[in-house]
């Protein structure tokens, strides 16, 4: 009975064997490489998730946003909209059948009057009871200066007094223009990317070109970011014929109209959006450390691309210029955009080649969302 | 020795402990962080997730009303399929015309269904499928519930306590709120106990907001000046002259205008809504002495703010839809109340529970909406030989037919630049009456504007409120697409010239007015005498007086029996009906090689009564005489006074007395003219104090004036430019 207590004794006492130490030091390490090994495969599963759910999460803060905003748009034929169509002029990034890089000319812009809450131009002044339900609601990609609103979707939101509150003209302090019904003032006989035209009357011309325009000129107080990780907004329509087009209107049945106003072409029908029964809103998201890598590499070296040169590379959606060929389907600009990302991510370059290049990894944190706000127009 | 043993195995332990809690709070860390990560994307997820499925289960609900709205329809009617696919549905019973109603509370007029257990609804109505579960009064198990307040958001029902201003409604509505639909994997369902497998649940009200008073439209400013501020009111017949202040009897439920506290409420509503029409001075929505519009009160002028709104409601030609597209000098325009929330929060602008208060919004809508197409069908009137109700569906070439059966079998171009598809009605909207300005005595409106814009035709015109647009649109070739009819020019053309009914692609007098059904193989629209001719029962025209004969001046039997003289001459007593002249309208055609003619009935005297008389000559009172005696008489209603110089030809013998029996004739005094066998065309005129509102036969009190008439004997000759009212 005693030999068998001191036994284990002398066996602690004496320590542990060197087998003992290195199958001990042995397991250590597989469970640590094993360990290791998980850790990292887990880490990246989650970075991966994570920049998932973070392109997610801004996708559906800005698609939510976007389709109150639809929804409670004035549809009408007598008001103005700011929407791309055969004569999209005034900003920096046209749209058309024009040339440029690819012929794509970047992120598109959309203005219109919307029945939704915004931001009193001037509360001092202005009670509550004098400031409208009415709104100018504006989207665009913001490629001014401005390093915090660099590359990011913004939204301006920019409340309007009732009619006859404030009955200042100009462009100075103090002037706010209420809901205007009146078409044709985003004029469209100027030529190139003059923002605004020079022959554009009315409120868009001065006190609201930050709504059609795109410069480092046309800052807004009313314009906020809202999606810090788009980059690339871009939208069609789905016309009620079932086509899918970038002009508001079937080019087979109206092949020489030019806007949805009024036209010379067309002189009984002001269309508006009439002929529409949904608009399709694409965007592109990165997650914030991919944008980082980005910015990162054009700043380090300049064959590398910026943001907005990546968004750049995804093509617009464009029909033909012309009848009969052309034709786009539903998807097709989500596909080609998917195409570039993937080509990105597996040579640092486009699809097409010969311009910037772009770090690889940050391709992996690039998700395209699309979504379809019916207009509900009968 | 035992101790020193006994440390060294807690020393090992202790390491193992330590080495053991490290790992468990290495993974304990890295599981709150996942579990912390995965927790809140997937509430953002679900958050997401469960507004979808809302999206979804509204979306259904609201097909699901919808879906039994036209079903309703669809029940209760007719159906007609057409040619192209198309159905028509024609209501059975005049009740089957509008929604059943359902569940409404009384003392709310526009609520005319509602989510309800028991669905009393009368067929054809469908049930809401509603269970006994209230919105409410019946709080779910998470404690929410709709109140009657905020179902009476839109301020649709009658407020309880117009004190406040918020939507409390009456009790009776609020005893009466709509009850829970429960969406199962089966659809909306009945259900009297709580299952799993319920989806979702909605719950809705219906209002029929066709009698509320359109916002965009109704109301008009003050008029500083006294003799049109009553006038142009007066006439009524358009919503935009509706007055506002007479809504109700407090200046709660109207816009004073002032109201008791000076207040120019209408004033502020129209200089907000017609700005640029109207341009009223100061700034909204102030009141005082800076009052908002408050030279609508003050200003007397010539363009005054409600002169320009009266020139506004008579031009307008798109059924206030959209705005007028001058803008005021500072930029703005006229506005719109685009939606009822937009409506709501403009009352509140300029309301208070004392003046325009929020019960008013139960009177007042943001648009009014109607097809502005005939939806005609003949009945068949009591006794008829002729069944018209069922020959307008059946016949395919019914005179009289179903309007909305005949449609466009080709397509061509509308007269409005449109392009009519086939399948579309053919008549796709009413025919203006402002057209029939465009026909006047001498010739096309446009025509006349051009050659002379301050002719006196031009100028009755516009004196009678007729615009220069429309004046100017009464082209040559728009008077042919619209009522098929050219006027002569040249040759015996001109002034007083009879208008040719051709049709509008015709080359010459037409024999005949064609069906619709014609009309839409002609792939064009009807003009206005096809239309005509289409409304009017066919049995009702061309009525003689029983096979009589005729042939050169007998009395014209023939003429009465053609339907198409007599829709021409229906067509053209319209027209003279509408014009200011006092120039009969005369539209020829050709229905078997010789030109006939129908005349139109102007607001004069006619013949209404011969009588012959005989006895001695008292010339030669040994020869025996007879005279034909004949007396004048204005049947319209509104005869008065003569509206100008009217004058009466004669082609043969006539004599005028001072009137009374016992007069004897002496030539050369008594007759005011004596016009014989060898002085064709004598002519005396009317005095425009008489009015002949009462039979009366001619005296010399009642004529004046004696003259050669002018013209041709036997044919119609145009009177010399009438004096302007």
């Amino acid at each position: 009975m005693k030999s068998a207590i001191i036994a284990p004794s002398r066996r602690a006492a004496a320590g542990f064997t060197i087998a003992e130490l290195l199958v001990s030091i042995l397991v250590v390490v597989i469970i640590t490489l094993i360990a290791t090994q998980l850790m990292s495969n887990a880490s990246a599963i989650a970075r991966t998730g994570n920049k998932h759910f973070d392109t997610d999460t801004q996708a559906r803060v800005v698609l939510d946003r976007m389709a109150l905003d639809f929804g409670q748009m004035i549809k009408r034929t007598d008001v103005d909209y700011y929407v791309k169509q055969k004569v999209y002029k005034g900003h920096g990034n046209g749209h058309g059948c024009g040339a440029g890089r690819n012929n794509d000319l970047g992120s598109d812009q959309i203005a219109f009057y919307s029945h939704v809450p915004a931001y009193n131009p001037d509360p001092l002044t202005y009670s509550s009871t004098k400031q409208s339900p009415i709104s100018l609601i504006a989207y665009r990609v913001n490629e001014g200066n401005d390093a915090a609103r660099y590359g990011r979707l913004e939204r301006m939101s920019k409340g309007l007094l009732w009619n006859g509150v404030s009955n200042n003209t100009g462009n100075g302090n103090g002037v706010y223009y209420p809901i205007v019904f009146q078409t044709g003032q985003i004029d469209s006989s100027c030529g190139g990317n003059t923002c605004p035209c020079n022959g554009t009357v009315g409120p868009w011309a001065n006190a609201w070109k930050g709504a059609i325009c795109n410069t480092n000129n046309s800052s807004d107080p009313d314009y906020e970011v809202i999606g810090p990780n788009v980059f690339r907004f871009e939208y069609y329509y789905m016309l009620k014929n079932g086509r899918v087009t970038d002009w508001p209107w079937d080019r087979f049945d109206m092949p020489t109209r030019q806007t949805i106003f009024y036209d010379p072409s067309y002189p009984q029908i002001k269309i508006g959006l009439s002929q529409i029964e949904a608009i399709a809103v694409s965007i592109a998201v990165i997650d914030p450390a991919s944008r980082t890598l980005v910015q990162q590499a054009a700043s380090a070296n300049t064959a590398y691309g910026d943001i907005v040169d990546l968004a750049a590379e995804l093509p617009d959606f464009k029909n033909s210029c012309g009848r009969g060929n052309g034709q786009r389907t539903l998807g097709s600009v989500e596909l080609q955009w998917k195409g570039v990302i993937e080509s990105i991510a597996q040579t640092g370059q486009p699809i097409q080649g010969g311009g910037k290049l772009f770090p690889p990894e940050a391709a992996k944190g690039i998700r395209v969302y699309t979504r379809y706000f019916d207009l509900k127009i009968w | 020795m035992n101790s020193v043993i006994k440390v060294v195995r807690s020393e090992q332990r202790g390491a193992a402990l330590i080495i053991v809690l490290a790992f468990v709070v290495l993974f304990a860390g890295l599981s709150v962080a996942y579990l912390s990560r995965t927790t809140s994307d997937r509430q953002i997820a679900h958050s997401s997730f469960h507004q979808s499925n809302v999206d979804q289960l509204v979306q259904s609900a609201v097909d699901n009303i919808i879906g039994d709205l036209r079903q309703e329809i669809t029940n209760g009617s007719t159906a007609v399929t057409q040619a192209d696919g198309t159905t028509l549905y024609t209501p059975t019973a005049t009740a089957n015309m509008v929604p059943q109603r359902s569940g409404n509370a009384a003392g709310a007029p526009n609520l005319i269904r509602r989510s309800v257990r028991v669905d009393p609804i009368p067929a054809p109505g469908r049930s809401s499928r509603a269970s006994a579960v209230n919105s409410q009064d019946d709080v779910s198990s998470n404690g929410r519930s709709i109140s009657s307040t905020r179902w009476n958001g839109h301020y649709l029902v009658p407020k309880g306590n117009t004190a406040i201003d918020d939507s409390s409604p009456i009790p009776a509505f609020t005893n009466a709120t709509p009850d829970w639909v429960f969406v199962t994997d089966a659809g909306a369902t009945v259900i009297t106990s709580p299952s799993t497998s319920v989806i979702g649940r909605y719950s809705y009200a219906v209002y029929a907001e066709g009698g509320l008073l359109d916002m965009n439209v109704a109301g008009y400013p003050t008029d500083a000046v006294a003799s049109t501020a009553t006038i142009r009111p007066g006439r009524k017949g358009s919503a935009a002259y509706a007055d506002l202040s007479a809504l109700g009897s407090t200046d709660s439920n109207r816009f004073g205008n002032p109201d008791a506290a000076g207040v120019y409420q209408g004033d502020r509503l129209v200089g907000w809504r017609n700005y640029a029409t109207t341009q009223p001075n100061n700034n909204f929505p102030d009141t005082g002495s800076q009052a908002f519009a408050k030279n609508f009160q003050t200003d007397t002028t010539a363009t005054r703010p409600a002169t320009a709104f009266y020139n506004y409601v008579l031009n307008n030609t798109n059924g206030f839809l959209s705005r007028t597209a001058t803008p005021a000098p500072n930029g703005r325009t006229d506005q719109a109340f685009i939606q009822r929330q937009q409506l709501i929060a403009f009352r509140k602008a300029i309301g208070s529970t004392t003046s325009v208060s929020s019960n008013l919004l139960q009177y007042l809508g943001t648009f009014s909406r109607e097809t502005n197409a005939p939806s005609f069908s003949p009945s068949t009137p009591a006794g008829s030989t002729i069944d018209y109700a069922t020959l307008a569906n059946t016949d395919p070439t019914a005179i009289n037919p179903n309007f909305l059966l005949r449609r466009a079998t080709s397509s061509f171009t509308r007269f409005d630049g449109t392009t009519a598809n086939i399948g579309e009605p053919l008549v796709k909207t009413r025919f203006p009456l402002s057209r029939l300005a465009w026909v006047t005595y001498k010739g096309p409106s446009a025509v006349v504007y051009a050659a002379n814009n301050s002719d006196p035709v031009i100028t009755a015109l516009t004196s009678a409120g007729v615009s220069l647009s429309t004046i100017k649109a009464g082209t040559a070739a728009n008077v042919k697409a619209c009522f098929g009819v050219t006027f002569q020019t040249g040759g015996g053309g001109g002034p007083g010239s009879p208008w040719t009914y051709t049709n509008p692609t015709g080359t010459s007098a037409a024999s005949r007015i064609l069906r619709l059904d014609e009309v839409a193989a002609a792939a064009r629209e009807p003009d206005f005498f096809e239309l005509l001719q289409a409304g009017i029962l066919s049995g009702s025209l061309g009525q003689n007086t029983g096979g009589g004969v005729t042939g050169g001046n007998v009395f014209p039997d023939v003429h009465m029996s053609n339907s198409a003289q007599h829709i021409l001459s229906i067509g053209a007593a319209i027209m003279d009906q509408a014009d200011p002249d006092s120039i009969p309208m005369r539209i020829q055609l050709n229905p078997s090689g010789t030109l006939w003619t129908a005349y139109g009935v102007e607001n004069l005297p006619y013949i209404t009564q011969m009588y012959p008389i005989a006895g001695t000559s008292p010339n030669t009172p040994a020869q025996w005489a007879t005279y034909l005696l004949f007396q004048l008489w204005n049947p319209h209603q509104d005869a008065s006074t003569l509206p100008n110089n009217v004058r009466l030809r004669v082609d043969g013998a006539i004599g005028i007395f001072q009137g009374g029996n016992g007069e004897s004739w002496v030539n050369g005094t008594t007759p005011q003219i004596i016009a014989n066998g060898s002085s064709l065309g004598q002519s005396v005129t009317l005095q425009l104090t008489s009015s002949f509102a009462a039979p009366a036969p001619l005296t010399n009190t009642n004529t004046t004036g004696a003259a050669a008439a002018p013209g041709v004997a036997g044919q119609f000759a145009v009177l010399a430019a009438p004096t302007l009212p």
